[in-house]
């Protein structure tokens, strides 16, 4: 083809870039959103965590290490594996692999940045804030005790009456934030971002992987959202969802709990994978072998993974057909993570692999995580898994499929992608070092473990007898601990005198890799954005390196003036719009501190100055906000080639408009799993349902009241949306003005006439599981209600200012599909409540 | 390229999974059912409820699972690389699910349904 902008470009263009790109200096540097810094951060964090719950393992082990050890107390041990797990799993794993697609995905697709780089910004915050304030829950000896999982009763009120508990509930709820946070905007960068020509079929492995790894974020985490919001009602409130006397089921807390504790491992596993797959070609200068096996593979694990969840739960006297169902999905699910592993094996196989660092740490995964998963075969067999469970046969199965799994492809992506990020690479002889001490001490550590579990060695126990024959054992494994350990402060000693981050762009494509991420350029990305014609176009499209960087490629300047990236269509990839997007923001990183204090401060019990944050909270939110849908407030574009674009996009090729929808399906999936709580307390405790327990419904006219006031509120919403197309003028905005202005308090009534309805009736919340379930429904439609109607004043004052109008549209839009999907989730709430206990009778 | 149809490919291609997925909602919630409000007990025409959903369960969405591969398989008027990558991702996509729909029915034929 020939290249969209043959001529020279000029160097004023080019520092005019530079300088829309720079980092802020000094100390205002901390409200950087460019995604080169905020991953960056981010993934430090994660191996700041990741070196914490490392120094709880440690202990652990040294308290293991003997038998009938006394280092520490019981009370201490089980804080120290509930925060290992815990700080692993949700402040270490999916922390790091978010943070390495923060990093890599716009680089790789050629993007300037994330689509919405305050989004991510805010998520590191409130994960960096809140995270650290929760680790240190352990100096004062709050740090929860009941396990990773956290199951009622042990961690309800009763039995767990100190602050340690609400620390986990409330104190994983801004990791939640995040993790969707970064979800959202992984799935609208990978849709919406990409280089014009990467269609589809030309998507590296790696934004698959992060496709799927965002998508099941979105329904895998609000479960877990929900898990934690009720039981942390039943604590504080005693509302008895979990307490099996008043109609509740324990049962409950795990169904909810695993559905999405399943989907987490494979949340962190595949984006893992999908490094994997892009340094297995590198290092053997082949493409990888099945590349349409591997998507299926990516989006099969997906899906199949929702389906596994009872697997964790084969001991709690579930009928044994319902058993084989996750049994038989469990083994199934082996199929795509085989299908990848022969994948990898045969391109190494077709082509030449180089022994480099990288490579040995993807040969390390390889061995490790084929253990881990024959041993995870094992375990879905019903009866195998009634032996081992809660014994260490498990600790070891999981180790190998997380550690293999996960950390050794971290390990070999840090040595892989550090080129991009530092100005020196990191050490050869080092790395040797760091991967022979991590695998051997590994493999010394954890193998044993399979024997220590089938020998009978429970989990979760600080010390155990001395004629069991369970000494030698532990104590290798400790050993191979503090090799463990040992590894891991080579490779830090490796960082700290090799990795020197530069915004200037890293030392080069010291792998002659084929992928876009390793193109010459700085913070603004690239010169210029190519078109791409290949999976590897660094290996196929020959001068593209030189022609990108002299700036012949798309868009080599910044004609707004500002920040842009090209918006292009989801699967083909053909140019749409420029994005334009922000620089660096204080609004958000107090957003992100003010939300980490509100869940901080709730969680001990400090409600007034918790609200305070919390207010403060949003009024910063809408500070930042405010700044954005900018409107058409340029001319369109020319980004060569003969190609000219508008710089603003409304309606449902819109940017936020996806994202919107991405979050509606996040709250859908929490409201799916609270209608499926509804209906599970009605399976199993069907004797505090109104019908067997005598318990009143309210009558239905006051559903049907509700129903019409809804009703009436969507109307007057979207009445306001047609009103506003044919707008024309400043005064042709008033109907819409006040059509939005009249469904504001009829939404807040329909809302109010479904809480008075039951509270009329007599219904109380700690009465049973039935009317606590109810409640949690009329409370989240509150919620819903709540938040809408702070949009809909927030569109109306938008409005008034002259920042709204017929064509400057985005910021109604999002209002309305928010609230019509409000109006839609309350419909069916009521239906759910008033309709369902008749028709059962 | 609208919104709509970027969802309309996406959930075609991904249909096999879709089917996979309420297959799987479908043995579950009625097996659970059946045991915990003890209706697994009766019997039409000589097989007992819970077996028979499933499988006629079973053979509907592995049947459609079958049809959708063989559709996908035959060339078809694939206009760009990557609707001709779709349609065989289709294709794949219904396979896999064939193999793991039968796979979750099969154990209706030996396990015990409620003990």
């Amino acid at each position: 083809m020939t290249l969209p902008n043959p001529k020279p470009r000029s160097s004023e263009e080019f520092e005019q870039l530079k300088a829309v790109w720079r980092a802020p200096k000094g100390f205002s540097f901390i409200t950087v959103v460019n995604n080169t810094y905020v991953g960056l951060f981010y993934i430090g964090t994660a191996v700041l965590f990741f070196l914490l719950a490392g120094v709880l393992a440690l202990m652990m082990r040294s308290q293991l290490a003997v038998p009938e050890n006394d280092l520490m107390s019981e009370a201490t041990y089980n804080q120290l594996f509930t925060m290992h797990g815990t700080v692993m799993m949700f402040l270490f794993a999916v922390p790091a692999v978010e943070a390495m697609g923060v990093y890599l995905l716009p680089n790789m697709q050629a993007a300037r940045d994330l689509p919405f780089p305050r989004l991510s910004a805010y998520a590191f915050w409130a994960y960096f804030i809140g995270g650290t304030a929760f680790f240190c829950s352990l100096f004062f000896g709050l740090a929860p005790d009941g396990g990773w999982f956290m199951y009622p009763p042990l961690t309800s009120y009763e039995y767990s009456p100190g602050h340690n508990a609400d620390f986990w509930l409330l104190g994983i709820g801004f990791i939640e934030i995040s993790a969707i946070a970064g979800a959202i905007e992984i799935i609208v960068g990978i849709l919406l971002t990409r280089a014009p020509g990467m269609s589809l079929d030309k998507l590296p492995i790696y934004s698959w992987a992060m496709l799927v790894f965002a998508g099941m974020i979105v329904f895998a985490f609000p479960a877990v959202i929900l898990a934690t919001a009720l039981l942390e009602l039943e604590r504080a409130f005693h509302w008895p969802f979990f307490v099996a006397e008043k109609g509740g089921d324990p049962l409950l807390w795990q169904h909810l709990f695993w559905f999405f504790g399943h989907p987490e491992v494979y949340i962190i596993f595949l984006p893992a994978a999908g490094m994997v797959s892009m340094i297995v070609p590198t290092m053997t200068r082949t493409p990888l072998v099945g590349y349409r096996l591997v998507v299926l593979a990516l989006i099969g694990s997906g899906f199949f993974s929702f389906g596994l969840w009872v697997h964790h739960m084969f001991t709690t006297g579930i009928p044994q057909l319902s058993l084989s169902f996750f049994s038989a999905a469990s083994m199934a699910v082996a199929i795509p993570s085989g299908i990848q592993v022969f994948a990898w094996i045969a391109t190494i196989a077709a082509g030449r692999l180089r022994l480099t660092v990288p490579a040995l740490f993807v040969l390390g995964f390889l061995f490790i995580f084929v253990i881990g998963g024959l041993t995870g075969v094992m375990v879905a067999m019903v009866p195998f898994d009634w032996q081992v469970h809660d014994t260490y046969f498990v600790v070891a199965h999981f180790h190998y499929v997380l550690i293999g799994g996960m950390v050794f492809p971290l390990f070999g992506a840090f040595y892989y992608w550090a080129p991009t990020a530092s100005s020196k690479p990191l050490s050869k002889r080092l790395g040797y070092w760091t991967f022979g001490l991590l695998f051997v001490g590994f493999n010394v550590a954890f193998f044993p473990m399979h024997f220590t579990g089938l020998m009978g060695m429970p989990r979760r126990v600080y010390t155990y007898p001395a004629e069991l024959g369970w000494d030698w054992l532990n104590l290798v494994s400790t050993a191979g601990a503090f090799m463990i350990a040992a590894g891991v402060a080579v490779f830090l000693v490796d960082l700290a005198r090799n990795f020197r981050p530069s915004g200037a762009g890293g030392c080069g494509n010291l792998w002659d890799a084929g992928t876009l991420e390793w193109l010459p350029g700085g913070l603004y990305n690239t010169h210029s954005i190519p078109f791409v014609t290949s999976r590897e176009p660094l290996w196929d499209q020959p001068n593209l390196a030189e022609d990108v960087d002299a700036g012949h490629y798309y868009l080599p300047n910044a004609p707004t003036g500002g920040r842009e990236t090209i918006v292009t269509s989801p699967i083909d990839a053909r140019p749409l719009y420029v994005l334009q997007m922000p620089g660096p923001s204080w609004p958000t990183l107090l957003s992100a501190a003010f939300t980490a204090a509100f869940f901080l401060l709730l969680t001990v019990k400090l409600v007034l100055p918790a609200l305070v944050c919390a207010v403060i909270a949003i009024a910063m939110v809408i500070w930042w906000l405010w700044t954005t849908d900018p409107g058409p407030s340029h001319p369109p574009v020319d980004i060569g080639g003969g190609i000219t674009l508008p710089v603003y996009q409304t309606g449902p090729m819109s940017h936020s408009w996806w994202a919107m929808v991405v979050l509606l399906l996040v709250a859908g999936s929490i409201f799916f799993s609270l209608v499926f709580s509804y209906l599970f307390l009605w399976t199993v405790s069907p004797d505090v349902w109104p019908a067997a327990s005598g318990s009143s419904l309210p009558s239905l006219a006051w559903p049907l009241i509700g129903a019409m006031l809804l009703l009436f509120s969507s109307a007057g919403v979207a009445f306001a949306g047609r009103s506003l197309r044919s707008a024309s003028g400043r005064r042709g905005l008033w109907p819409m003005r006040i059509a939005l202005l009249l469904a504001v308090p009829i939404l807040i009534a329909a809302s109010g006439a479904e809480l008075y309805g039951h509270w009329q009736a007599g219904l109380r919340p700690t009465t049973s599981g039935y009317a606590a379930v109810v409640y949690a429904i009329v409370g989240l439609q509150g919620l819903f209600t709540a938040t809408s109607v702070i949009m809909g004043l927030y569109t109306l004052a938008r409005s008034l200012c002259g920042l709204l109008d017929g064509r400057r549209r985005v910021t109604f839009d999002n209002t309305m599909l928010f609230w019509h999907y409000t109006v839609g989730q309350s419909l069916v709430g009521l239906a759910l409540v008033h309709l369902f206990p008749r028709l059962v009778g | 390229m609208t919104e709509r149809s970027f969802n309309l490919s996406f959930a075609s291609a991904l249909s096999g999974f879709l089917i996979w997925a309420v297959h799987f909602l479908f043995v579950y919630i009625f097996t659970a059912l059946a045991c915990a409000r003890r209706f697994a007990d009766i019997g039409v025409f000589g097989v007992g409820i819970v077996p028979l959903a499933v499988g006629l369960a079973t053979i509907v969405a592995a049947g459609s699972l079958a049809a959708i591969c063989l559709v996908s398989l035959r060339p078809g008027p694939a206009k760009t690389p990557s609707a001709h990558f779709l349609r065989r991702l289709t294709a794949l996509v219904a396979g896999l699910s064939f193999v793991a729909v039968v796979w979750a029915g099969v154990p209706t034929l030996m396990v015990p349904v409620c003990r």
